[in-house]
């Protein structure tokens, strides 16, 4: 994954093919060094999906479990990132689907605030104003940004995950920045 | 026209864009106004993403799957391909059923017992090919472990009686039907073809005739370990002769010169006591010059015998480890002295480690005639010791041997090494060799060491780490790391750093070692603290200019700081420098540093439930947990010197 900080690579002599091969034979310590390596990533990305850390440390523990399980039959076909991706959000929409979100959404004020997004925009500025706004975009936007920008894809790998066409990551991308642009603009002309 | 640009902006923001890619639009972004205000709005955007996303994890919990780990012996909690393989190949009373023994503290596994044993010998297949299809022919049909208790009441038939030449089993139809493609199933019964050494040999028989196939190879080879060609495009053939058939029962080298050793100076006198046999003029003191150029060393390894006769003497040397007896009888008989490391208890009742010069041996009276340079000579030279003895002591030291040649005999000395001429091939069979013998003495504390030895050389650090872990947990003297540091290696690589710095605490205690400053140099410098690193290796090379891995070491914090990219064949320092490479390669030298952006550890390690470490998980296939796998869990004590 593309720019992560470098402790986020335990093992980076060892490529995540040769890891997920070392599992499939059994190898619990690599599945511990996958562990390292992507943990928190695919935590960050659980979280996102089910808005509640408790719930999206179990899932995660579900998909070191699937991994395990299914680390034989992985054939490369994808690239490791992508298919551990492709695991964390099965399982998340499982896990949703076990248990109802939380009356209480992860972000307090965004939930307190029944505005839309420009209306959050409007209210703030700088970095914390296009995060806030961030968290006010619909789910699918929000989750196609997070894959591109965070979990380093490239479009057709972000589709794979999401079991969408090509062309919807590039139509939700430039979505996500036409809702976005409004609060760029009020910050360059705070800024200005 | 412009939207094909637009549409590139966000990858290249995210870096994942190909490099031409990225050169065309940076091209197009010098001149297009609109795609830069574009550009700087997603730059906004994914800074925002990533810190949003960023900040949602602090500390990752740790990793926890009990279900798997557990022991509870459930298949279907193995990875899939076992329960796979198992299904389509077997029936419960499988002729296949195989005992593969494992962890001492075992609990039974009552209900899948013999489809896991039999998962184990598939597995054994996969991975070691028809070498390991002659290993379960060899188990077949001994119960499974399981029954037996902790304390794994032996079973009968297997492992080799000292003395009996073990006729190879059959290998089973079954068992030659799961052959991988391309294995070359072994002469089904033939005796004749099986390298059964007479002596006490506790190492299994290899299979006469068989040729691993590249596939059947246990791992992927790691880039730590210089490319070995021979290992992935070749097959590779073990010898299916004995390795002392032929020879005569008596043999002995003449003209060694015996030397009485000095303080801690075991490894120079015998060195020095070889060497005098083909004709060398130097003596122990001249050998310490170099090899403990630190005056307070207290343990030259083989590979530093090795550097030193190769470099300073007009000599060779060659080393290697996992020997048998025989091939001691047959490297004498052809009059190459032997060097060999073993454990000795001292008058003190201490342990300590000690140097033999095998210069000869005895069928007739079952001895090797070896010089001793603390107890000193025999009668007429040499002293006898039995074979028994001889691999008793010599086993504690992963039966390493180094041989010393005269330049024009190097192609002798190699032809007579046999499979044990080339490395790769040692490296390969090592963890199954080591492993066989660690199924006959579960017990044996050195048996888990040298398992851990061997997987390490392979390059499976995690393999390796778990079974140092039970070999320290059974009880090791406390002398152990002195002589033989391979644990530090297999931490490292394992990514366990904080296991490395505490056993060079406690190394430490007792005074410097190269190695303990070292392998702190090499975590230092994994850390990202290339001043501290660069302090432990100088402190190495300042006690001992000749310690070449510190050397190696230092050259390659400098080059991965001028961003000289790793080179494939090996680390940056001897890729540079070829003969550097090859004298690392041939002489077993420990392994380089891997640089911070090579093996990095989060600063939040992530605990791993001890459970889950199961020692060469892939050979013992029931999963079972390795009791605390924390290094000695009551820390031996260490006095202060």
């Amino acid at each position: 994954m593309a720019g992560q900080p470098w402790w986020k690579h335990p093992h980076p002599h060892e490529t995540d093919l040769g890891l997920i091969e070392r599992i499939g034979r059994g190898d619990a310590a690599a599945l511990e060094a996958l562990y390292a390596r992507h943990g928190h990533s695919l935590l960050a990305y659980l979280i996102g999906q089910v808005s509640d850390r408790q719930l999206a440390e179990e899932v995660l523990q579900d998909v070191m479990l699937a991994v395990w399980r299914g680390a034989a039959r992985f054939r490369g076909e994808s690239a490791v990132t992508t298919w551990l991706l492709a695991i964390a959000r099965r399982k998340a929409i499982t896990a949703r689907q076990r248990r109802p979100p939380p009356e209480q959404a992860l972000d307090e004020q965004t939930a307190a605030d029944d505005s839309g997004p420009l209306e959050v925009l409007e209210h703030q500025s700088d970095r914390a104003a296009v995060r806030a706004a961030l968290r006010a975009l619909p789910d699918d936007q929000r989750e196609t940004l997070e894959l591109v920008f965070f979990h380093g894809l490239t479009g057709p790998q972000a589709a794979a995950v999401m079991g969408v066409a090509p062309g919807t990551v590039k139509s939700r991308l430039h979505r996500a920045k036409a809702m976005l642009e409004r609060v760029l603009r009020l910050r360059e002309n705070a800024d200005a | 026209m412009h939207e094909i640009w637009l549409d590139q902006l966000p990858y290249y923001v995210a870096g994942t864009l190909d490099p031409a890619g990225r050169a065309a639009l940076e091209m197009h972004l010098r001149e297009c106004e609109a795609c830069r205000a574009s550009l700087a709005q997603w730059e906004a955007i994914a800074g925002a993403v990533r810190e949003d996303a960023a900040s949602r994890v602090e500390a990752l919990p740790p990793l926890r799957l009990p279900d798997v780990f557990s022991g509870n012996g459930r298949v279907s909690e193995a990875p899939s391909h076992i329960g796979k393989t198992l299904t389509s190949e077997s029936t419960e009373d499988s002729p296949m059923t195989v005992h593969v023994p494992e962890m001492a503290s075992l609990r039974p596994a009552p209900q899948s017992r013999s489809v896991l044993t039999l998962a184990a010998a598939v597995l054994l297949v996969v991975l070691f090919g028809a070498a390991a299809i002659l290993l379960a022919g060899r188990l077949g049909g001994v119960d499974a472990p399981g029954a037996s208790g902790p304390d794994g009441e032996q079973p009968t038939g297997l492992g080799i009686q000292p003395g009996t030449p073990t006729p190879y089993p059959q290998a089973t139809p079954a068992a030659t039907g799961t052959a991988l493609p391309g294995a070359v199933p072994p002469a089904a019964g033939a005796p004749e073809a099986v390298d059964v050494t007479p002596t006490a040999t506790p190492i299994p028989a290899i299979p006469g005739g068989v040729v691993l196939p590249p596939t059947a190879l246990p791992y992927t080879q790691s880039e730590v370990l210089p490319f070995t060609p021979g290992l992935t495009t070749s097959t590779t053939s073990i010898t299916s002769v004995p390795l002392d058939l032929g020879l005569p029962s008596r043999a002995e080298i003449e003209g060694v010169r015996f030397e009485a050793q000095t303080w801690n100076n075991s490894g120079p006198a015998t060195l020095s006591m070889a060497l005098s046999a083909l004709g060398w003029e130097g003596d122990q003191a001249e050998a310490a010059a170099w090899l403990r150029a630190d005056a307070d060393d207290r343990s030259v390894m083989l590979w530093e015998m090795a550097l030193y006769v190769e470099q300073e003497t007009e000599f060779g040397a060659l080393y290697r480890v996992g020997g048998v007896p025989a091939l001691l009888k047959r490297l004498v008989a052809y009059g190459f002295p032997v060097v060999i490391p073993v454990g000795f208890e001292a008058d003190d009742g201490e342990w300590y480690g000690h140097h033999w010069l095998v210069a000869g041996y005895d069928d007739e009276a079952q001895v090797f005639l070896v010089y001793d340079s603390f107890l000193g000579a025999g009668e007429d030279g040499p002293r006898e010791v039995s074979y028994n003895q001889l691999d008793a002591a010599w086993r504690q030291f992963n039966r390493a041997f180094l041989i010393v040649y005269r330049p024009e005999d190097r192609a002798e000395a190699l032809d007579e090494l046999a499979h044990y001429a080339d490395r790769a091939t040692l490296r390969v069979l090592g963890p199954s060799l080591a492993d066989g013998y660690r199924m006959q003495h579960p017990d044996d504390p050195w048996a888990w060491f040298n398992l851990g030895a061997a997987w390490a050389d392979l390059g499976d650090y995690g393999a390796a780490a778990a079974a140092f872990d039970k070999a320290f947990e059974m009880g090791l003297p406390w002398r152990t790391l002195w002589y033989r540091p391979e644990p530090y290696a297999a931490y490292y690589g394992a990514g366990r750093l904080s296991d490395v710095i505490r056993l060079a605490d406690e190394q430490s205690q007792a005074g410097f070692f190269e190695e303990v400053a070292y392998w702190r140099g090499m975590v230092y410098a994994t850390q990202g603290l290339p001043d501290l690193a660069r302090r432990e290796f100088q402190s190495v090379l300042d006690a001992n200019p000749n310690y070449l891995p510190a050397r190696v070491a230092l050259d390659e914090l400098t080059l991965a700081e001028l961003d000289v990219p790793v080179f494939p064949a090996g680390r940056r320092a001897v890729a540079l420098n070829p003969s550097l490479y090859s004298i690392v390669e041939s002489q077993g030298v420990p392994p380089t540093p891997i640089m911070r952006e090579e093996l990095a550890v989060p600063p939040l390690p992530v605990t791993l439930d001890p459970a889950m470490l199961s020692p060469g998980a892939v050979i013992t296939v029931e999963a079972v947990p390795l009791t605390p796998s924390i290094i000695p869990a009551t820390p031996t004590p260490i006095p202060a010197d």
